[in-house]
């Protein structure tokens, strides 16, 4: 017994308690008498309705019940103690002398776990109150057991969970990912692949269980994928990439950009790989169309500017230097506003900012600055680069130096308006100019004065000095015109020996004479070439509104004026009649 | 008289103490707490068991004969135990019986201790 108690004690620090609970006080003497010699710690009560209170302030390992005392008798404290959470686990010994089988069955009901008949015997009184102790260590032992256990298995279940996260995971990133990705064993025989990898070749998946890695590339990289692989088992590499040509199950090819690396093992020793292909047909199309871009950009005889949705310019090209003189680095961050000639007024910007934010696009004619100062003329076209969300992005701007064509285009003008001869405007120059002269001088009720101007005798100058004296002779005249007229009057070489003259801005009749006088005394003054004969000219006048208010009346009525001069003696002018 | 007393006190005293030793292996000490607390405890309750027979109230007359019952054991008074064990049963059982003599002579049996 006493080895039973310090076996029993070994496995605790203090020594274990015995409640004992008996109306008697003679019995509880000697049961605490037989417990304490063995080293028990024993506490007592003789009122049963105490129990309670008295074994949840000590937690005794055991209780002794007596069963029959007065008031309440030993089950029904028992049954009051098996309802109690905290001293249900306690084992209650019942102390009685009953022998009877029915109260033994019943103090088993409530949960009893032993009895003792008194008078107790010593050796069974510990041997039963030692056995229900080590009993109820054992029954602590396996609950902190089946405790870990639990914790155990909850832990495992939450590692379980998360594994299954965690794969459910994987399985999704792979699934969902925009490249295909495969896992090797380490002869390169696929083990698994994602949807992307299937996709990009076009095999179903149970096919590629079939497959070595590189029955999906070009031959001529198959030898240095398999050199690899072989670096890769070794360990003398981690992970490689390399852009290799594919080829897909119906036969088609495409460039991919293919990463290797080693799958290890818990000793880090390769036992698989892992491949990531990407497809890079997209990218090397767009690559190609950005080199392009960038070749037209670089080359392009038109002038290109890039700025941002600031308008701060962002990149140029080297026409725009070619046209401007700018370098890039003068004008990347400066706004296009550097190359203003000051020609256009604010209302042009205005207009063309207006037309660029409602159509997006904006071109016409416009005059820049080159860096040498130099005023010129440009074709330009600037269009407007929205993000997805309709803001501004970029502005695109082309333009083209068009000086030479505007050249061009002057000559072409000259030749086809002003007489090559004298320089004077032609008749179709001088119809034009004579229509404007009438709508201006309708709107501000003026007069305008149309000479008709005939050259008298050019047949006798031309037959006398030639048609080179002849010409010489009406440029002459042309010169004379030129002087006598003001800045706003318009003088014309109608053909031949014909000219006109406009006068405009006239208020009196009165102011036209001095000016027609002017005329035909400075052709007087004025010899024909290589001789002495003084230039002369017949002259008939129309006036607007007085002879007509449009163009051809007035003409008709000038050239018969002129003719009227003519009949009556040349050298003079002939103010139409009438009206 | 007084002699066989004496003696059959002395007897009752050295029984009792031959068990709470031998039993229990009560040192002296233990001996005479023990003694006096089963004297206590007996007076007490046959007090009652007195009571319950005036107020022929048997159910208290069995449970006091079993508290007696009790306590002579626990002091090794097997014979006297037995008899306060038959008036325990009886009461319990409502059987007619000559329970005030019956009492008596429980009491009379254990006057030695009583004394204590």
């Amino acid at each position: 017994m006493q080895q039973a108690l310090a076996a029993h004690s070994g496995e605790r620090e203090s020594a274990p308690s015995v409640l004992i609970v008996d109306d008697s006080q003679s019995e509880i003497f000697l049961v605490e008498a037989i417990l304490r010699s063995h080293q028990y710690e024993t506490h007592s009560i003789t009122d049963p309705t105490r129990v309670l209170q008295e074994a949840s302030s000590i937690l005794p390992e055991v209780i002794l019940l007596d069963v029959s005392m007065p008031e309440v008798d030993g089950f029904e404290i028992c049954a009051q103690l098996k309802a109690d959470p905290v001293l249900r686990e306690i084992p209650v010994l019942f102390l009685t002398s009953m022998d009877d089988i029915e109260d033994k069955v019943k103090g088993f009901k409530v949960g009893g776990s032993d009895y003792l008949i008194k008078p107790v015997d010593p050796a069974e009184l510990l041997a039963r109150v030692s056995t229900h102790i080590k009993l109820r260590q054992a029954q602590l032992d396996l609950a902190s057991k089946n405790r870990l256990l639990k914790e155990k298995i909850l832990d495992l279940e939450e590692i379980h969970l998360a594994l299954f996260d965690s794969e459910a995971r994987t399985k999704a990133v792979l699934d969902n990912a925009a490249v295909g990705i495969a896992v090797l064993d380490s002869n390169g025989i696929y083990e698994m692949i994602n949807d992307r990898w299937a996709e990009m070749f076009c095999y179903t998946r149970e096919e590629f269980m079939d497959m070595h890695c590189w029955d999906i590339m070009h031959p001529d990289f198959i030898d240095i994928h398999k050199k690899t692989m072989e670096q890769l088992r070794s360990g003398d590499m981690g992970k490689t990439y390399s852009v290799k040509q594919f080829r897909r199950k119906d036969g088609s090819e495409f460039w991919g950009g293919h990463w290797v690396s080693s799958r290890l093992d818990r000793n880090d020793t390769c036992n698989g790989f892992v491949c990531v292909i990407s497809d890079l047909t997209l990218q090397r199309k767009a690559e190609n169309e950005l080199r392009l871009a960038h070749t037209v950009f670089e080359t392009s005889n038109e002038a290109l500017l890039v700025s941002d949705s600031d308008n701060r310019i962002i990149m140029v090209n080297p026409a725009f230097t070619r046209i401007t003189g700018y370098r890039s680095e003068q004008v990347i961050g400066k706004g296009p506003a550097i190359l203003k000639s000051g020609r256009h007024d604010k209302d042009f910007y205005h207009q063309m900012w207006e037309e660029l934010r409602k159509k997006d696009h904006w071109q016409g004619e416009i005059w820049n600055r080159r860096q040498s100062g130099e005023v010129y003329p440009q074709w330009l076209s600037i269009s407007v680069i929205r993000q997805q969300n309709g803001s501004v992005a970029n502005y695109v701007t082309a333009f083209s130096d068009i000086t030479e064509r505007k050249r061009a285009e002057e000559v072409l003008r000259r030749q086809a308006l002003y007489d090559p001869l004298t320089q004077l405007p032609n008749r179709i120059l001088f119809d034009e100019r004579l229509r404007a002269a009438l709508a201006r001088a309708r709107r501000q009720k003026t007069i305008v004065a149309l000479f008709f101007i005939d050259l008298d005798d050019l047949k006798a100058i031309n037959d006398s000095l030639g048609h080179l004296g002849g010409d010489q002779a009406l440029q002459l005249v042309a010169d004379c015109i030129g002087k006598c007229l003001r800045q706003e009057d318009v003088a014309a070489r109608l053909g031949g020996d014909e000219f006109a003259v406009v006068l405009t801005d006239i208020s009196k009749v009165e102011q036209v004479f001095p000016v027609v006088n002017r005329l035909l005394s400075s052709l007087a003054a004025t010899n024909c070439p290589n001789s002495n004969k003084a230039l002369s000219a017949s002259i008939g006048i129309a006036l607007f509104p007085q002879h007509g208010d449009n163009v051809e009346t007035l003409i008709r009525t000038a050239d018969d004026a002129m003719y009227t001069a003519k009949q009556l003696g040349k050298k003079r002018y002939y103010l139409a009649e009438g009206q | 008289m007084a002699d066989n007393t004496g003696d059959k006190k002395a007897e009752l005293l050295a029984t009792i103490t031959k068990h709470l030793v031998n039993i229990y292996a009560l040192e002296p000490e233990q001996v005479e707490e023990m003694l006096h607390l089963s004297a206590m405890g007996l007076a007490e309750t046959l007090e009652q068991a007195k009571h319950a027979l005036a107020d022929n109230d048997m159910q208290v007359l069995s449970a006091a004969a079993h508290k007696v019952k009790g306590i002579l054991l626990g002091v090794g008074l097997k014979q006297e135990a037995e008899h306060a064990g038959l008036i325990e049963a009886s009461a319990r059982q409502g059987k007619e019986a000559a329970y005030p003599q019956m009492v008596t002579q429980l009491l009379e049996s254990v006057q030695p201790l009583l004394e204590e």
